[in-house]
């Protein structure tokens, strides 16, 4: 219907998530109508970061640098290292703004099924980081799925083996909810997983 | 549309994303076999209640409507709780949930099989780290087994192909998709001992058992094709 340089900018678009043929028609007739500023400067980033960004040498998380800023901060434990599954985990830790320790990004769960192993997720680049002894302890914060579960398994057993103390993140009744609504399977977990006050 | 699945029993074995907020789910029913069943909206907000029955190991009842191999989901409840697998037992459950995907066909009723799984999940639930890997080996090994009659690539165990019955003192090697065959003792021959101990599902000596992990992996190669068990990776 449109031409052909319109066409690949409205199918480009498509690659988005929760993108149809609808929107990406209006997004891309909204940045080539009213707004070519924002366009062109969509475009420098997306390219700019595609080219530029890669994953921090230590923790395994997007960035353009060598270390990421949180690694590099001197004010972080260096001792304490959070396990997770995603950059998004990350910045949903920092944003609750308590966490003052470091972190590792696997980028995924072990899942046999789907083909996921411990080789993709970087555990060999962990080991090399526990055995270098400035860790103390490791937090397993990956999702409370059964392959976060078994991924946080077997990074234990690699942690005890180098002799870092190994946690796990709590799971139970979310803040504010109610325990009527909640699911079997986290109430079982909140009650066998109970602390004395 | 008519109703394909209607309260039917079962676990399930994968999920997968599909979509931003839908499921493709690998279920292992008891009258059905494997079917593949779309979730829609599972991850949704709305829905927190589907996601969190939507994983392994929790006994279900589902119902789905559809008449392609990818039936829509419409009702999921579960049935009991959900065994709790730890450590090396939840990485047995992925074995067992893997090779299920792996061999059976879709749509084959296996109710044999499936309450064998079903039982082997509880036992897998309240295995505790300090009794070793041998209860799990052996559950492991009957299941193999069990499994490979149900998907039709059994043989005899007690016999060879040339009629002679099998001696605890002779070796046996594996002739694929005809059974098994007296060889002198070498690489790839298993003891008579052995194979009958697996025979009785008694394989209470290590060796027995050590010889017939290495012979069931020989069994399972050729069902399996050029594509390697992943949960095999996380035993290492």
């Amino acid at each position: 219907m449109f031409s052909p340089l319109i066409d690949e900018l409205m199918s480009a678009l498509r690659c988005l998530p929760g993108v149809g043929p609808k929107s990406a028609q209006r997004m891309a007739l909204h940045l080539l109508e009213r707004d070519r500023e924002g366009a062109d400067r969509l475009a420098k980033a997306l390219s700019a970061s595609v080219a530029g960004v890669g994953e921090c040498n230590r923790c395994r998380t997007l960035t353009e640098q060598h270390q990421c800023s949180i690694c590099n901060n001197q004010r972080r434990t260096k001792s304490m290292l959070c396990v997770v599954e995603t950059p998004a985990d990350v910045l949903a830790i920092e944003q609750a703004g308590t966490y003052q320790g470091t972190y590792f990004v696997l980028h995924g769960h072990l899942s046999p099924i789907d083909g996921i192993g411990p080789s993709d997720l970087g555990l060999d680049q962990l080991q090399t980081l526990l055995a270098e002894g400035d860790i103390e302890e490791v937090i397993l914060a990956t999702n409370p799925t059964i392959e976060g579960e078994a991924t946080a398994h077997y990074i234990s057993e690699r942690a005890k083996r180098a002799d870092v103390s190994v946690s796990r993140i709590a799971h139970g009744v979310p803040l504010g909810g109610e325990l009527e609504f909640i699911d079997g399977g986290t109430l079982a977990h909140a009650f066998s997983s109970r602390q004395k006050i | 549309m008519v109703t394909a699945l209607d309260f039917e029993a079962g676990f399930v074995l994968h999920s997968r994303a599909y979509g931003d907020t839908s499921l493709i789910v690998d279920y292992f029913s008891r009258t059905h076999g494997l079917q593949s069943l779309y979730a829609r909206g599972a991850k949704s907000k709305k829905k927190t209640g589907h996601r969190a029955l939507l994983n392994p190991f929790i006994p279900l009842t589902v119902s789905a409507k559809g008449r392609g191999s990818l039936k829509t989901l419409t009702s999921i409840e579960s049935v009991g709780p959900a065994y709790q697998l730890k450590g090396r037992a939840l990485f047995c459950g992925f074995y067992l949930n893997e090779l299920i995907k792996r061999l059976l066909p879709e749509d084959d009723g296996q109710s044999q099989l499936f309450d064998f799984y079903s039982d082997i999940l509880s036992d897998l639930a309240v295995h505790a780290p300090e009794w070793g890997d041998a209860p799990l080996e052996v559950r492991l090994r009957s299941f193999e087994w069990l499994l490979v009659q149900k998907v039709g690539a059994g043989f005899s165990l007690v016999e060879c192909i040339d009629a002679e019955p099998v001696r605890p003192n002779q070796y046996y090697s594996l002739i694929h998709q005809q059974g098994l065959q007296a060889v002198a003792p070498g690489e790839g021959a298993v003891s008579g001992a052995a194979l009958l101990a697996l025979a009785e599902g008694n394989l209470r000596l290590e060796s027995d058992r050590q010889e017939i992990k290495q012979f069931m992996r020989r069994v399972l190669r050729p069902l399996l094709g050029s594509k390697p068990l992943a949960s095999r990776e996380l035993f290492k």
